[in-house]
């Protein structure tokens, strides 16, 4: 099987593409929630849906829209949902992690609220992490990389973070979900499981955290 | 003198002849007389059987009863009183004084002895002082005390502790009087050297008896039964060094006796009080003693001297006797016995006893803090203003209550001491003496909110304490009680104070001062003041009445006269104060005031400058003559403060439709937002009309009544523009021009007084008309001109701001995606673009 790691034209130009959205996603003007929310959708969505359609001409199915293999997926959404919490209670144990992870005021309160954010909300701008991070950059780079993609998405990731200004320990949860759902695409070769185990993993994760400030 | 010399001799006569009467009677009995002529003498003169008209002698005496008014009773008194004399006489005695009377661990304490009865001069009699430690106590023969009692009690070395231990501990401290042993190199245990000649020679009785050894007789004096009883040893009481006498015959102190006493064995005098050391150690003169006080210490004396009462001895002996503090030392009747010595020619007895008065020493220990407590705190408080007035309304504007204390006697600064207050009210608005009467309101919110109206009320370095009179009427007069009586209630202020006296003992004093108060919600009430046909100042409608800040100080504007009055019904005096000085006012100012006295009224001129303040107070009471009147006390004392103000005019809306625009919102320490409005950039909705108006500063300058009439005070000019639009206080825009534009609205105003005021001001106070001129003021805003629907647009919060965002603001929002949908369209073509030049596109 013949790999080949340089980086050719398209490699240099999915590249720009990638840090062109991250950095618009910041920088576009938007002046209140709606714009914000349309400012995600297009350069963490629609921009790389279209590049890779329209440019690269290339199929969906090859950036992780397909079922894949359902057994290795599921398979390994548990193994990386025991790996992410083992990191997460250390940092509880170690880190100090309950004093400094915070999630909304309201959703404490109201279990409903609870449910609407961790499924629309956090559901929403997980799925978009996942096309761009996982579906996007992985993908990009999965064939020639392997396992090197895994740690390329999740540099990305950061980079996001940072530039956003979000990188704290309110996005711990996150970011742990971004390493180990880089590993479950990886192995499953699927968007849909490493979705699955990063909702799932937020959730519970939050569910944790409120119960402890609860109790 | 002469008179009594007198009177005493006829009375000792007539005792005399009285006591010699029946025994000259007996000797020379009739029956010896054999000599009829002899017999009839002796019965004339003594009486005797047969003499009808009593003896001689007794005429005699009757005569002298009679010339001299003695009467016989006083005479039998005076003889009885004698029979008993000898047992009533003044033994001598000692009293023990220390200063100070309280005094702290560690602290220097002098103890003095100020002897009675004796015969000796003080400065010649022999003080034994002695100090007993709290540990020190007397061996009781149970066994040896521990080696730590020892090194700490035991002076002399002889394993024990006794009354010769605490005296030397005394006396050691009076000889060394602070000199340092250790200057010197070496004590010589040589015991046959006295280098410095400081030995001294004791006199029993005192320095100054220089009788014979011979006439030396001492006594004890038993207070039971006041007689005086011959010791059978006649010895000092001096403490002694082991192996040598004080104050022996020898006159010497040799350099062991001066390292056992720790004086100076190269200095006579090591105390410097004058006397040779060894003179020291018998304590010549030493009346007065020092050092250092621990806790637990007492202390005691033993004065030797000679009495006032002379023995029975022949001889020109008086009584050698010891005086102890508290003359507890019992002769016990088996150690009481008594000789016949035959004194001339009689047989004289003389009664002894066996008496130490060593074993007395102890009970005649004296404690420097008789009772073992320090003396209590003296506190003294005192409070101001001197007639507090409490406001029962709602504005809280009463007096503000000082009270000071002061500690007179504390061992420690102000800030070391604790402090706790309590403030009570009398129950039924009556002074009392009585703890009952009084009610503890110090923790009661009902009175003092917490932490806002009161001071601290415990804790060290409280020493004031400050509150508010603004206690409700509904909380002073209600169903349940009744704190006011005629408007007047009672304070009662405690407090105790308490400080750290030594390790592990405090000492505390209590005091309380008691503050009478008047409840009335009266209030100095400024006003406008007009002028009428006479040319008299008259009070106009009152102002700075409409919130509590203007009524806390009330903003006037140069050269306004403002009429003050205090509306009362019970009160006939007044006193009003300017700045300090008197401000008075008479019938030529305003009918109101009356030229002799004071009434309700008065008024002044604002002369100043915008900053100044004014300070106007009014004192009145119900003081009068006339019996008629109740005279039941009420005084008040208010005070109104003023501060001139430069006069301003603000465009305020009078209606809908002119809106401040949001510049931004701000977050306070508790992370509330506040929206931050423009003051001077207002909103209107595009087509709406807007109505305006001028807001003053003072606001009695906006009054309507200042706009009316021929001249009016207060005259406005509003502008649009360049252009002048109209001169009423209000003013209304028809917004008509298109969205975006700009209305540039300025207010001009000038306030001034009536020319009569002016000339009022001229005559009354002196105040020139060039100084009287108006004051002049402008505002100016822009007003934007907007989109109708923008307008409520700020109603709306939270989840629904994205939607209402893309409703309201779909043009905006069309523009956004618009844009959004270029820059994808763009980078889309463009990424295409240089993948498409490429010459061998790879997949």
């Amino acid at each position: 099987m013949n790999t080949k790691t340089s980086l050719n034209k398209k490699d240099i130009i999915s590249i720009l593409m990638m840090i062109f959205c991250l950095f618009m996603v910041k920088l576009f003007p938007e002046k209140d929630y709606f714009q914000k929310l349309i400012v995600s959708l297009t350069f963490l969505l629609a921009v790389p849906a279209l590049y890779i359609k329209i440019t690269l001409k290339e199929d969906l199915k090859d950036f992780g829209w397909r079922a894949g293999d359902w057994k290795r997926g599921i398979t390994w959404i548990f193994l990386s949902l025991a790996g992410a919490f083992l990191i997460l209670t250390l940092l509880y144990q170690y880190a100090g992690l309950a004093e400094k992870y915070y999630v909304p005021q309201n959703i404490i309160q109201n279990f409903g609220l609870f449910v609407f954010y961790e499924i629309v909300i956090a559901g929403f701008f997980l799925a978009l992490y996942e096309f761009f991070f996982r579906g996007f950059i992985m993908f990009s780079f999965l064939k020639k990389w392997k396992a090197i993609s895994i740690i390329l998405q999740f540099s990305a990731f950061l980079l996001f973070l940072i530039i956003t200004k979000d990188f704290n320990w309110g996005s711990v949860n996150y970011i742990i979900a971004s390493f180990f759902s880089g590993v479950v695409v990886y192995k499953s070769r699927s968007l849909l499981y490493s979705y699955l185990f990063s909702l799932l993993f937020i959730i519970i994760s939050d569910a944790v955290y409120i119960n402890s400030l609860v109790n | 003198m002469f008179k009594k010399t007198l009177l005493f001799s006829i009375v000792a006569i007539e005792i005399f002849a009285l006591t010699c009467s029946p025994f000259c009677a007996r000797a020379w009995s009739p029956a010896d007389f054999v000599d009829p002529i002899t017999k009839g003498i002796h019965n004339s003169i003594f009486g005797g059987a047969g003499s009808s008209n009593g003896s001689l002698i007794n005429g005699m005496l009757q005569q002298g009863e009679e010339r001299y008014h003695m009467d016989q009773e006083t005479m039998q008194e005076y003889g009885e009183n004698m029979n008993v004399s000898w047992n009533k006489g003044s033994a001598p005695e000692v009293m023990v004084t220390f200063s100070p009377s309280d005094p702290k661990m560690g602290e220097k304490i002098t103890a003095t002895a100020l002897p009675m009865y004796f015969s000796t001069p003080s400065e010649s009699l022999y003080y034994t002082w002695y100090l007993k430690h709290e540990r020190c106590n007397l061996s009781a023969g149970v066994g040896p005390p521990s080696q730590h009692t020892l090194d700490s009690c035991d002076r002399d070395g002889d394993k024990r502790i006794t009354v010769e231990d605490w005296k030397i501990e005394a006396m050691r401290i009076i000889a060394n009087g602070g000199f340092k042993t250790e200057k010197v190199g070496k004590y010589a245990d040589i015991a046959i050297e006295d280098g410095d000649n400081d030995g001294y020679k004791a006199h029993m009785g005192g320095d100054s008896n220089i009788r014979p050894a011979t006439n030396y007789h001492c006594y004890i004096h038993d207070f039971k039964n006041g007689k005086n009883y011959e010791l059978l040893s006649c010895d000092h009481l001096f403490p002694e060094a082991p192996g040598y006498e004080t104050g022996a015959n020898d006159k010497s102190f040799p350099k062991f006796e001066e390292k056992f006493w720790h004086t100076n064995p190269e200095d006579p005098d090591t105390a410097d009080n004058g006397n040779k050391d060894e003179a020291n150690i018998a304590g010549l003169g030493v009346n007065k003693f020092t050092w250092s006080y621990n806790s637990g210490d007492k202390v005691g004396v033993i004065v030797e001297g000679e009495s006032m009462v002379p023995t029975k001895h022949n001889d020109s002996s008086m009584m050698i006797m010891w005086a102890l503090p508290k003359n507890d030392c019992e002769v016990k009747d088996e150690n009481k016995a008594s000789y016949t010595k035959e004194i001339k020619g009689y047989d004289v007895t003389i009664p002894t006893a066996a008496v130490d008065i060593n074993g007395c020493l102890e009970r005649n220990l004296v404690d420097p803090r008789e009772g073992g407590q320090p003396k209590n705190l003296e506190i003294a408080l005192s409070y101001s203003p001197e007639n507090p007035v409490n406001d029962p309304t709602e504005d809280n504007m009463g007096d503000r209550v000082s009270v000071q204390s002061i500690v007179s006697n504390a061992s420690q600064s102000a800030n070391q001491l604790y402090y706790e207050w309590e403030v009570k009210i009398s129950r039924n608005g009556e002074f009392s003496l009585d703890d009952n009467d009084w009610r503890d309101i110090t923790d009661d919110d009902n009175f003092f909110s917490t932490g806002k109206s009161i001071s601290l009320t415990k804790g060290i370095n409280i020493s004031s304490l400050d509150f508010d009179l603004n206690f409700d009427q509904d909380n002073l007069v209600n169903n349940n009680a009744n704190y006011l009586k005629n408007g007047i209630g009672y304070l009662k202020i405690c407090l105790n104070v308490e400080e750290n006296f030594e390790q592990g003992e405090t000492r505390s004093g209590n005091s309380d001062v008691i503050i009478r108060f008047i409840s009335s919600d009266k209030k100095i009430v400024p006003h406008k003041t007009t002028i009428n046909d006479d040319g008299k100042l008259v009070m106009g409608s009152s102002i700075c009445q409409d919130n509590l800040m203007e009524k806390s100080i009330c903003f006037v504007v140069k050269n306004e006269i403002i009429g003050v009055d205090i509306a009362t019904s019970n009160l006939g005096n007044y006193s009003w104060t300017f700045n300090g000085e008197p401000l008075i006012c008479d019938s030529s100012i305003s009918d109101d005031c009356r030229d002799d006295e004071q009434t309700g009224t008065n008024f002044f001129p604002v002369a100043g400058n915008p900053g100044d303040t004014y300070t106007l107070t009014v004192t009145a009471n119900d003081t009068s003559p006339d019996i008629d009147d109740a005279n039941l006390g009420n005084t008040i004392h208010l005070i109104k403060n003023f501060q001139i103000v430069e006069p301003s005019v603000k465009i305020v809306s009078a209606g809908e439709n002119f809106d401040p625009k949001i510049l931004g919102s701000y977050q306070d320490l508790d992370g509330n937002s506040f929206t931050d409005y423009s003051e001077s950039v207002f909103q209107s909705p595009e087509n709406s009309a807007v109505q305006l108006t001028a807001e003053f500063f003072p606001n009695f300058i906006g009054a309507e009544e200042n706009f009316n009439g021929d001249n009016p005070t207060t005259k406005v000019q509003w502008m649009l523009g360049d252009v002048e639009e109209s001169r009423g206080k209000n003013f209304e825009i028809a917004v008509n021009r298109p969205i975006g534009s700009i209305y540039n609205i300025g207010l001009n105003a000038i306030y001034e007084q009536p020319l009569a005021i002016r000339k009022a001001l001229r005559d009354i106070w002196g105040i020139s008309q060039f100084e009287s001129t108006e004051n002049r003021m402008s505002n100016f805003v822009q007003m934007e001109v907007i989109e109708s629907s923008a307008a409520n647009q700020s109603a709306l919060k939270g989840s629904q701001k994205a939607l209402a965002s893309l409703l309201s603001h779909f043009p905006e929002q069309a523009m956004f995606l618009l844009r959004i949908l270029l820059t994808v369209l763009m980078i889309i073509f463009v990424s295409g673009a240089v993948l498409s030049i490429s010459p061998r596109r790879q997949n």
